[in-house]
């Protein structure tokens, strides 16, 4: 039963952890971490791992492809039809993120996704929002009139001059023999395909210049993707044809608007679910889970962080009352299929919400899993990792956070006992002693350091590119992606 | 006059001929065929040698019932079995899944073999899974890269049978989709020319993209639809043994009616969290296969696991024995090289050595357990370029040069 080397990590390493590991949940599989990365770190002028952290440093001029989810939000409220984000070729994530500017690409499979994509919802698409006639009754004169509203939506941005003439000779062709409401709907299916709906144009106008600033259109755009997570709606098109963008007033009283929208806290949600690595839920086996019990762990967790944000919650209030340490969908996530999990769940704490990334174990160790022992509590059974020091050196920063959640099952439910062995609870956050869960969230909702963490990963988030942060005592949940937004910086970028 | 020193690889090659011991099979002429097509398929964690190694009694291969390889025994006079085959770089589940195809190079197996036969099929490669993509794209999920960009697997059967089939007779609606992609390709050409290099890259890419879409839409190919794939959630657990038998069955079907030919079924992924529930599995996959040897049952429930990864290869080849190359007419298997490839040694000590490989078909002489001895697979992929009819002198970061075992 006693083995030399029982345990799943070594010290080295762990005083300066820094990579992908290896655990049930896929937390942080990173490719920003190895060889075959097809992240972006090295680009230049992104705000970096530098000393000084710049908030106002200025991003490359770019185009972004939109992520799945932002393509998915889009169309929903364009065009009111459902669009499952994960039915798309899944992209690579880069420091846990899957929606790194430099890595969305279009592969073939995802081209021909987007086409049949394009297709569904331009047959199924509402477009009363636009239709001032009906064509299939007036005509092509008709359609030719929709169309280029239709498209300034789609595109975020108007046609140009040159674009309307060629669109209108587009729509006839489409068109062909058949009625004016099938044409338009086939233009719809090409605009949809077009880089100018797939891509978030970060451009700015011509210029010579090492900068650009982006046009009015563009900075819309990047207002309501950064706060809302999807396409400008109606309204913040209009205002940017009138030019209330043309003002810091209309800028001030346009981010206040959005931030009033309701969708900006479903937008926090998804930041959160990001954060957390929330994405496996829907498909990860646990004992007892079912899709109802799946679809109900994860509206609780949405509704927990949409509520934190309405409420104007800071992270320490979102730990410290806030349940989040102890979220069933958090915790059914970073486990295992029947039981506790202390060490996913350490690592979840490590690596998620304080940021420090722990190394993988190293190969040639014996990392067989303590076997499974009824005359032993779990916590028992993983006691070699503390005993032997070549374990102890990572698990050290493992398992005194993970063993403090030994009361919660599989599904984040509550037990009294570990299958009838009294549980040990007890624990620590380096060197701070606490008996539970609960206490832990306390005790991390004072450690600056997860309120620093949140600020790195919301920016990180939503640059699409490496981010940092400054040390930060604690911060309102909304808070990074305000200051993201009226950063000085906003419509600047570098040209290569 | 010096002593002759043999080399390892002749060697190998001495005791691979003195294993022939399989009947004789008939075999296309190599002369006059097309090259042979190419399956990959991949399981994940590794294994445990003892229950995975077959025996060879008096020169016939042979996989004892209850082993790992055991569902693979009215395989076996097709099978050559790897024994003590070590990456080339990798260690660990990230350093094997990276280099498991690509031995450290930009490019996997499937894909460079893929790009050699550019424009020769209505997809270049066919690349499918099951259950590869709830994690995202990173080095534990991925197997296929082309330069170095990972390549995402088709997940869903729905979707691949309405991408090998949905093109129909619609001379209309063809018109009309030739009609946007000609127009978004025009776009894109504009677009570029306003960007630096970095950003014209992405462009390419894109343009790229619809070049294959354009193939995959308007290409010709003898396939006629099979009943479409059941409605089923792709990602949820419990049905992955219909995505698998599905996967298989579409990417077996694509080679036999000449739409690719070369197509992989990557079986979910390594640091797997499957729950075989339909074993009576209670616990993930990756767990199972960190069991001790002193922990009866979990050693019992992970060998039935990678038993019923087997029985999946077993089908395939049923699938493929089953059917006739669309060009040549001869058996199917005997004109496609399947490799059952994995990314660990023993999943236990996370290493990458005595990777457990496997190979089939192709028209090998099969039946035959290889002790390649530590040879690096880099050897084995070079080998199977070769056998795939391209020039590669080695593969990847290999310097070994092709390994001579296989054929």
């Amino acid at each position: 039963m006693t083995r030399a080397l029982l345990c799943m990590a070594v010290a080295v390493g762990c005083a300066t952890p820094t990579g992908s590991r290896d655990a049930d949940s896929g937390a942080s599989a990173d490719t920003g971490t190895v060889a075959r990365d097809t992240g972006t770190a090295e680009a230049a002028g992104v705000p970096g791992t530098d000393d000084a952290c710049d908030p106002n440093a200025v991003l490359p001029r770019r185009l972004r492809r939109l992520s799945h989810r932002e393509l998915a939000h889009s169309l929903t409220d364009l065009f009111a039809v459902a669009v499952d984000p994960n039915a798309l070729a899944a992209d690579p994530t880069v420091e846990g993120f899957d929606n790194d500017a430099a890595s969305l690409r279009v592969s073939a499979l995802l081209a021909d996704q987007y086409r049949s994509l394009a297709e569904a919802v331009s047959t199924d698409a509402d477009l009363s929002a636009w239709a001032l006639c009906d064509p299939a009754i007036e005509g092509l004169p008709c359609a030719q009139d929709i169309l280029p509203d239709l498209a300034r939506s789609v595109w975020r941005r108007p046609f140009t001059d040159s674009e309307r003439a060629a669109w209108s000779e587009r729509l006839v062709l489409l068109t062909a023999d058949e009625d004016a409401d099938t044409g338009l709907r086939w233009a719809l299916a090409a605009l949809l395909q077009s880089p100018h709906f797939l891509y978030r144009s970060e451009l700015g106008d011509p210029s010579d210049t090492t900068t650009v600033v982006l046009t009015p259109w563009e900075q819309a755009s990047a207002l309501s993707f950064d706060l809302l997570g999807t396409t400008p709606d109606r309204w913040l098109l209009d205002g940017v044809s009138e030019g209330v963008l043309d003002s810091p007033a209309g800028l001030d009283e346009t981010i206040a608007r959005l931030l009033d929208d309701p969708r900006h806290p479903e937008h926090i949600a998804d930041l959160a679910e990001a954060w957390l690595h929330l994405g496996p839920l829907q498909t990860v086996g646990r004992v007892n889970l079912d899709d109802v019990t799946r679809a109900s762990l994860h509206e609780g967790f949405r509704a927990r962080i949409t509520d934190a944000a309405v409420r104007g919650d800071a992270v320490s209030a979102l730990l410290d009352t806030g349940g989040l340490l102890t979220d069933p969908a958090l915790l059914t996530v970073h486990g295992v299929a029947a039981g506790s999990g202390p060490v996913q769940r350490g690592v979840m704490v490590r690596e998620l919400l304080l940021c420090e990334p722990l190394p993988p174990p190293p190969s040639g160790v014996d990392t067989s899993a303590p076997d499974v022992d009824p005359d032993r509590s779990t916590r028992e059974r993983f006691t070699q990792h503390a005993d032997d020091p070549v374990c102890a050196g990572c698990h050290d920063h493992i398992d005194p956070l993970g063993f403090t959640f030994e009361h919660y099952d599989q599904l984040g439910r509550w037990r009294d006992t570990d299958d009838g062995h009294p549980i040990d609870a007890t624990g620590h956050l380096d060197g701070v002693a606490v008996d539970g869960a609960t206490e832990l969230a306390g005790a991390l909702a004072r450690d600056p350091r997860v309120a620093t963490c949140f600020v790195r990963t919301a920016r990180r988030w939503v640059s699409g590119s490496t981010a940092c942060a400054d040390a930060t005592s604690d911060v309102e949940l909304t808070e990074p992606l305000v200051a993201w937004s009226t950063r000085s910086s906003f419509a600047v970028r570098a040209t290569e | 006059m010096s002593t002759p020193v043999l080399s390892r690889r002749a060697l190998v090659r001495a005791s691979a001929a003195s294993v022939l011991a399989a009947p004789f099979l008939p075999r296309p002429a190599r002369a006059t065929a097309p090259p042979l097509r190419l399956l990959v398929l991949f399981s994940p964690n590794g294994t445990i040698h003892d229950h995975w190694r077959p025996q060879v009694d008096t020169g016939t291969l042979t996989l004892p019932s209850d082993g790992i390889l055991g569902p693979l025994a009215r395989h076996a006079h097709e099978l050559v079995v790897l024994d003590g085959l070590d990456f080339l770089l990798g260690d660990n589940h990230e350093g094997g899944m990276a280099d498991m195809l690509t031995a450290g190079g930009d490019t996997s197996l499937d894909q460079h073999i893929a790009r050699a036969r550019t424009g020769s099929h209505r997809f270049d490669a066919l690349t499918l899974g099951a259950q590869t993509s709830a994690w995202g794209g990173n080095v534990q999920t991925r197997m296929s890269y082309r330069d170095g960009t990972m390549v995402a697997p088709d997940d869903d059967p729905a979707s691949v049978w309405s991408r090998l089939f949905s093109g129909g007779d619609d001379p209309l609606r063809d018109l009309r989709r030739q009609s946007i992609i000609d127009g978004v390709l025009d776009e894109l050409s504009t677009l570029r020319r306003r960007l630096g290099t970095v950003e014209q890259a992405r462009l390419d890419d894109h343009i790229s993209a619809l070049r294959d879409v354009e193939r995959s839409l308007f290409g010709e190919d003898a396939c006629t639809p099979t009943a479409p794939p059941g409605l089923l959630d792709p990602s949820a657990n419990d049905h992955f043994p219909e995505v698998c038998r599905a996967q298989l069955d579409l990417a077996i079907t694509a080679l036999a009616c000449g739409s690719t030919s070369v197509a992989s079924v990557q079986l979910s992924h390594t640091v797997s969290p499957l729950v075989m529930g339909w074993l009576g599995h209670t616990a993930g996959h990756h767990s199972l296969s960190h069991a001790s040897d002193t922990d009866a049952a979990g050693v019992t429930a992970f060998v039935e696991a990678e038993r019923w990864f087997a029985e999946q290869v077993a089908y395939a080849l049923d699938g493929l024995a089953a059917r006739a190359d669309p060009e040549t007419g001869v058996r199917l298997l005997d004109q496609t090289l399947v490799l059952w490839a994995k990314e660990l040694g023993d999943g236990r000590a996370h290493t990458c050595v005595g990777v457990p490989w496997v190979v089939a078909g192709g028209g090998l002489s099969g039946g035959r357990l290889e002790d390649v001895g530590g040879l690096t697979h880099d050897a084995i992929l070079t080998e199977l370029c070769q056998l795939l009819g391209t020039d590669d002198e080695t593969f990847g970061q290999g310097t070994t040069g092709s390994a001579g075992v296989l054929a």
